[in-house]
């Protein structure tokens, strides 16, 4: 593009930072632990989540055994992570937290199957 | 003490507290679902011993998570009609598409179009003037396409959508949904792409017209009333509510109960007389679909993703 190169002798732009894409919002899922330094307490952020999972899960996670505090917030509106707080006791935050998601798994199992047994009876 | 009954005075709600272990097996056993009524278009049921937060993670899901197709962009080759090309594009991505989404694809920014990630269609109008027609006779009969309507919608299949579409053909789902008004000499001459998407990106995409839920309501009489107040009480509700059988005032409809507080309302004289809460663990679920899916099927699809979103982060 030799237009270019001729107008921005003042401004400081590469060719190769034009042409890249800018990610305006996190668009792929995927779950990461902040500060993994301790094995019973800490921060899971989940990518491209909000209320729908958040709040769910903490309902589940909050009446398991072992938990000793759970909490979500989203940080901001702008940004598509989620934070969920969780503090357990006697078992690690990450089984507590995969034993939390399979409880909720089976929930959607049961309410499927007791939905379609309805839909036979009518 | 009744740990489900929420109690709303005119400012607070009370509940009273009690937290439990959660329990799967206990859950299956007394989760109850029972279908109220049923067409194509709605479905109304109840969820009985669930609670709000799964609750509303489905109705989330519902409006703003399950994937339909809707025309995304718009070619404009001719528009000389006095809507302009943007808000002609918007009241296209409007309209509601029979396709099975499941047939297709979300297309990346990247990615080229083809016949697994789009469907196109043509709209081709032009106004003129019909040969015998005289200048008594109404517009719309000395003119030609005088209203454009989404019937005008022409489906140009690709591959091998017109064998996998055979049976069910893509087409939008009212073909009377008017699109633009057209006078004489004006012409609209568009190529559209519709592409997959979910209401969380845009409304168009949302397969329901809204779906939503209530509280059952729990409504008692507390104290016996003479035959006087007994008619007063049952002709007070708009919604039928009450109903005097023999000599005794009843509840025969507790679920048309739409909480506009009038037998509780200190003017009318009955506030000691009856009580009305709601029960927080049994919602009333009513889902209206906009055309592309059966009512019954959103409720299948939102679990489904639900159920997707879960598993997405289970480390076996």
């Amino acid at each position: 593009m030799n237009s270019s190169e001729s107008e921005d002798q003042d401004v400081n732009i590469e060719e190769e930072e034009l042409s890249k894409p800018i990610i305006l919002a996190q668009a792929t899922k995927g779950m990461e632990i902040q500060e993994n330094s301790d094995p019973f307490n800490g921060t899971f952020v989940f990518f491209d989540e909000d209320h729908t999972l958040g709040n769910s899960l903490r309902y589940i996670l909050a009446n398991q055994p072992n938990v000793e505090f759970c909490g979500y917030s989203l940080p901001h509106p702008s940004e598509n992570k989620m934070n969920m707080r969780l503090q357990t006791v006697n078992e690690t935050k990450e089984k507590v937290m995969n034993d939390g998601l399979k409880c909720l798994s089976q929930i959607c199992d049961i309410i499927e199957d007791k939905f379609k047994q309805a839909l036979e009876k009518k | 003490m009744d740990y489900h009954k929420l109690q709303f005075k005119e400012d607070q709600i009370m509940k009273p507290f009690k937290q439990e272990r959660f329990n799967i097996k206990q859950f299956q056993r007394d989760l109850e679902i029972n279908i109220l009524s049923k067409t194509d278009e709605k479905i109304v049921f109840e969820i009985i011993n669930i609670d709000a937060p799964i609750a509303n993670s489905l109705r989330r899901i519902m409006i703003a998570e399950i994937p339909t197709m809707a025309i995304h962009k718009v070619q404009v080759i001719q528009n000389t009609s006095v809507i302009p090309d943007e808000v002609l594009a918007h009241r296209l991505g409007l309209i509601p598409i029979i396709a099975d989404p499941l047939q297709f694809i979300e297309k990346d920014d990247q990615e080229e179009y083809n016949e697994l990630n789009s469907i196109d269609f043509t709209l081709v109008a032009k106004c003129e003037k019909k040969p015998n027609s005289k200048h008594d006779d109404p517009i719309e009969q000395q003119y030609t396409n005088t209203t454009v309507y989404s019937s005008s919608l022409i489906w140009q299949p690709k591959g091998q959508q017109a064998k996998l579409f055979a049976a069910n053909p893509i087409r939008p789902v009212h073909s009377n949904i008017i699109i633009a008004k057209l006078r004489e000499n004006q012409e609209l001459n568009l190529r559209l792409i519709c592409e997959k998407g979910v209401g969380k990106r845009h409304a168009k995409w949302s397969p329901v017209c809204t779906a939503f839920y209530k509280l059952m309501p729990s409504i008692t009489i507390k104290n016996q009333l003479d035959a006087q107040r007994q008619e007063k009480l049952a002709s007070l509700c708009p919604m039928k509510v009450f109903g005097v059988k023999g000599n005794q005032i009843k509840v025969v409809n507790p679920r048309n109960c739409t909480t506009c507080r009038e037998c509780v309302r200190e003017a009318n004289g009955f506030e000691k007389d009856v009580e009305l809460n709601k029960i927080d663990n049994h919602f009333i679920f009513s889902i209206e679909s906009v055309g592309q899916y059966e009512a019954k099927d959103i409720m299948l699809q939102a679990i489904e993703v639900f159920r997707s979103k879960v598993q997405l982060y289970i480390k076996e």
